[in-house]
């Protein structure tokens, strides 16, 4: 996979994420835009929270706008639809309320230029997916969010494309390190025990509940506080709930007290619902396979591929093909140039 | 007619009764909220209300199907009143375009069937008006498709327009060199703004010729919002076999009549509700009764059903009459003005005095429960006895429950809860015997008798204390005392 056309081959429905402002998400969108115009089939694009302006509105650096073509179907909402030149058709108001007003779904009858805005949650873009297949459109591009808030799950997006860049640092080593750190982070693999994954689904909704400890078989045990936890793994009868369901944030103060005592670690998975949970830094971390243990997700993204942008927002540019020799060496995931001519253009 | 408070409401239970209602429009849901009883002088749309309840309930299941339908409709419309409002004013946006065009699409198919229904039915004051017109403006196509856009149809010019615009999109799609690309883009955002002119143009056009219906179809969101109330009306009255009130002038009476909201958790006990049946005239009755005995429930339930019959529902019972009240009042402890440091009997004095300025001007329903409980006996007994009389004296009905004796004597009618009158004690203490204490006060409620009867002459409370002190058994040396001093 050398080319941002294979992902629009290889999956239905694909959502971006960025690193940083500026790594080139827009610019990544706007090409799976062209190539998906170029099959000549239905799709639908919306976004996570607000995109679309000319210019950035943090560093004022110049943004790539998103243009469509005539069929496509949008999900914006409609205080942003002032700022949409195309020719359009109302299909839906979703009733979805954000900050920018309600999420609105529509057809461009013309090409044009657009602004996204889109849901925030995954159960409203589960909705708003829902309602572009009843209009026909079975492909589906979401622009995702800079932070890491709301990560499409694969319930709403087959794959996730993770773009990172020269804006992130100007240390392309740092760069290289935070970006293949989050990729193994986003790879986080689902809990493949059903028993375990139904009990802690039971769990999930139950505020009161932080921690909840689930053996191979499905027995459970809910505990209120995170506190407590090192103490009762520490006993024996606990032995067997090999599962560690974190109810929230997982951040490094939840895991240093069990990583840094003798608590049987060995064989154990703690598991946390989605990536976004995940809030810890590399060095606890990496504890987590020292001690034997390995970190589980409820809701699994699939990360596809990883895009480089060696142009920066603050004046200087790493060289490209170090970027991407870099880059490649530290992830398995292919790694796509998005500022590269050859490849755009 | 002065209202209840949303305090009082709880407390009767007519806001569990109002939840039940369940309107499917959001129409009928906000109408549902705003449920007031009719004034003395709306005795006819009372009359008119229940009966329409009554044509609905003729007809039930005979127009079952139509009845679902209707309310399949009703639940998908929108509220597009916040539109209709700007509308007044402001020109629409393409948004709200497209929620009125799909509000008059699904009116145009809900009212053929509710023409359908009401050919049946004959519902009285239900009617709508006809916006095919106003469809055929937001849909000049006449596509009748629940999307909205801005139609060449509309003009000729903002054909052209479009046919200039899709012309040059073209062109920039096929154009390699970047800097004519360049040019026909800026090209074509001068079109765009031509574009967005015309569009303009219409929408405030389309507004105008819109307005002069906006009324009409606020009229049909309002009758969406009866009909909606009403059908739900009769289908609470058909699942709870309720009955359509007589409307009285002097007198109030229920017979077998029930209390949904604590049925409700009664039932979950596995315990059954006992009906209550009452008659009330002007002036006081006294509701006197063995602890345990359920006074409280009797009361909450005729105010509840008074209060229900008044807002033009069927009462939960099995006859009932109620005269047009211009208001109700319910004086019980007042778990509010005690949080706020009044002293339990300050607050009840002050209620009292309230409901006595109201009486005066009014034809009230008055319930007071338990009134000076808390105070001591020898006083509370003659306090109550004075207001006894006192409302004996008016005009209002006044629906009262006390412990105190020689209340009765000064009221109109007395009543009293059958409580365990008609149970052999001595066999009931042995069953208790053979059993726990605990389960003892579960087998006293099983064999007490909720229901009221009607006492003629002089009568005291009756001394079931002393009974259930003896069945629960009581310590005996404290029995021996209580007994000596009876």
């Amino acid at each position: 996979m050398k080319k941002l056309g294979d992902l629009i081959d290889a999956y239905k429905s694909l959502s971006m994420i960025g690193m940083c402002k500026n790594a080139g998400k827009t610019t990544v969108f706007n090409q799976l835009i062209r190539e998906l115009n170029d099959k000549n089939e239905v799709f639908a694009i919306t976004s996570i929270g607000r995109d679309g302006e000319s210019s950035d509105l943090v560093t004022g650096t110049k943004k790539p706008g998103i243009y469509v073509k005539a069929g496509t179907v949008i999900a914006t909402t409609d205080q942003l639809l002032k700022w949409c030149d195309i020719t359009r058709e109302i299909l839906a108001a979703t009733g979805i309320s954000t900050p920018m007003g309600q999420v609105i779904v529509l057809r461009a009858l013309s090409d044009g230029n657009i602004q996204l805005a889109g849901p925030s949650m995954n159960d409203q873009l589960i909705t708003v997916s829902e309602i572009f297949r009843s209009f026909g459109a079975g492909r589906v591009l979401i622009d995702g969010a800079i932070s890491r808030k709301t990560l499409c799950s694969r319930k709403v997006t087959e794959a996730t494309v993770l773009c990172t860049g020269a804006s992130y640092n100007k240390n392309i080593h740092t760069v290289v390190d935070h970006t293949a750190y989050f990729c193994e982070i986003l790879g986080a693999p689902p809990v493949k025990n059903e028993k375990v994954a139904e009990a802690i689904w039971t769990f999930k909704g139950d505020k009161g509940v932080k921690v909840l400890l689930v053996a191979d078989n499905g027995d459970s045990m809910a505990l209120s506080s995170a506190s407590g936890l090192s103490e009762a793994l520490y006993k024996k009868e606990n032995e067997p709930f090999k599962f560690i369901f974190i109810n929230g944030a997982l951040s490094d103060g939840i895991l240093k007290p069990i990583l840094i005592s003798n608590v049987p670690m060995k064989g154990r998975t703690i598991v946390v619902s989605d990536s976004s949970k995940i809030l810890l830094t590399a060095p606890v971390y990496e504890k987590i396979g020292i001690k034997g243990a390995s970190l589980c997700v409820m809701d699994q993204i699939h990360l596809a591929a990883v895009t480089i942008n060696p142009f920066s927002a603050y004046g200087y540019d790493f060289d490209k093909d170090e970027f991407m020799e870099l880059m490649s060496a530290k992830v398995d995931i292919p790694v796509i140039n998005v500022e590269d001519r050859e490849v755009y253009d | 007619m002065i209202d209840l408070s949303y305090d009082e409401k709880v407390m009767i239970g007519f806001e569990y009764v109002i939840e039940a209602l369940k309107p499917v429009s959001c129409f009928g849901i906000e109408k549902s909220r705003r449920i007031r009883p009719f004034d003395k002088t709306q005795k006819a749309q009372l009359m008119k209300e229940l009966d329409n309840i009554e044509r609905i309930l003729n007809v039930y299941d005979r127009c079952r199907e139509e009845i679902d339908i209707l309310n399949r409709f009703m639940a998908h419309f929108k509220d597009i009143r916040p539109s209709l409002q700007r509308g007044e004013d402001y020109c629409f946006d393409e948004v709200e375009f497209f929620e009125l065009k799909n509000f008059l699409i699904q009116s145009r198919q809900m009212y053929p069937v509710f023409q359908k229904f009401n050919a049946v039915c004959g519902l009285a004051d239900i009617d709508f008006y006809d916006t095919e017109y106003a469809l055929d403006l937001v849909d000049p196509d006449h596509t009748r498709v629940p999307s909205f856009y801005i139609s060449e149809t509309y003009s000729e010019k903002l054909r052209e327009i479009r046919k200039a615009k899709k012309s040059i999109e073209i062109d920039i799609r096929t154009e390699q060199n970047q800097e004519r690309k360049e040019q026909l883009l800026a090209d074509r955002v001068r079109i765009v703004v031509r574009e967005e002119e015309e569009e303009s143009r219409i929408r405030r056009d389309i507004t105008d010729k819109l307005r002069p219906y906006l009324p009409k179809m606020l009229h049909n969101i309002q009758m969406t919002a009866n009909l909606d109330v009403l059908i739900q009306k009769a289908r609470m009255a058909r699942e709870n076999d309720c009955v359509r009130p007589e409307v009285t002038e002097d007198e109030l009476y229920f017979e077998n009549m029930i209390h949904p909201q604590i049925q409700e958790v009664l039932k979950g006990k596995s315990k059954k509700f006992t009906p209550v049946s009452i008659r009330l005239g002007r002036g006081t009755s006294v509701i006197t009764g063995a602890n345990m005995g359920g006074k409280s429930v009797a009361l909450k339930t005729t105010a509840l059903n008074a209060m229900l019959v008044l807002c033009g529902f069927y009462p939960f019972a099995e006859s009932a009459g109620v005269p047009m009240f211009e208001e109700i009042h319910f004086v019980a402890e007042d778990k509010q003005s005690i949080d706020q440091g009044l002293s339990s009997f300050g607050a009840e004095i002050m209620q009292l005095d309230a409901v006595v300025q109201a009486s005066k001007r009014a034809f009230c329903l008055i319930i007071l429960d338990e009134f000076a409980r808390g105070t001591n006996p020898d006083e509370g007994a003659v306090i109550v006895q004075a207001v006894a009389k006192y409302f004996n004296e008016q005009s209002s009905m006044t629906l009262m429950t006390t412990h105190y004796d020689n209340v009765a004597e000064y009221a109109g009618a007395h009543y009293q809860v059958i409580g365990l009158k008609d149970v052999d004690t001595e066999s009931l203490r042995r069953e208790i015997a053979a059993s726990t204490a605990r389960k003892g006060v579960d087998i006293i409620a099983k064999h007490m008798n909720y229901g009221l009867y009607q006492v003629f002459g002089k009568a005291d409370c009756p001394k079931d204390a002393l009974n259930i002190c003896r069945m629960l058994a009581l310590d005996e040396k404290i029995l021996t005392i209580i007994e000596k001093s009876y």
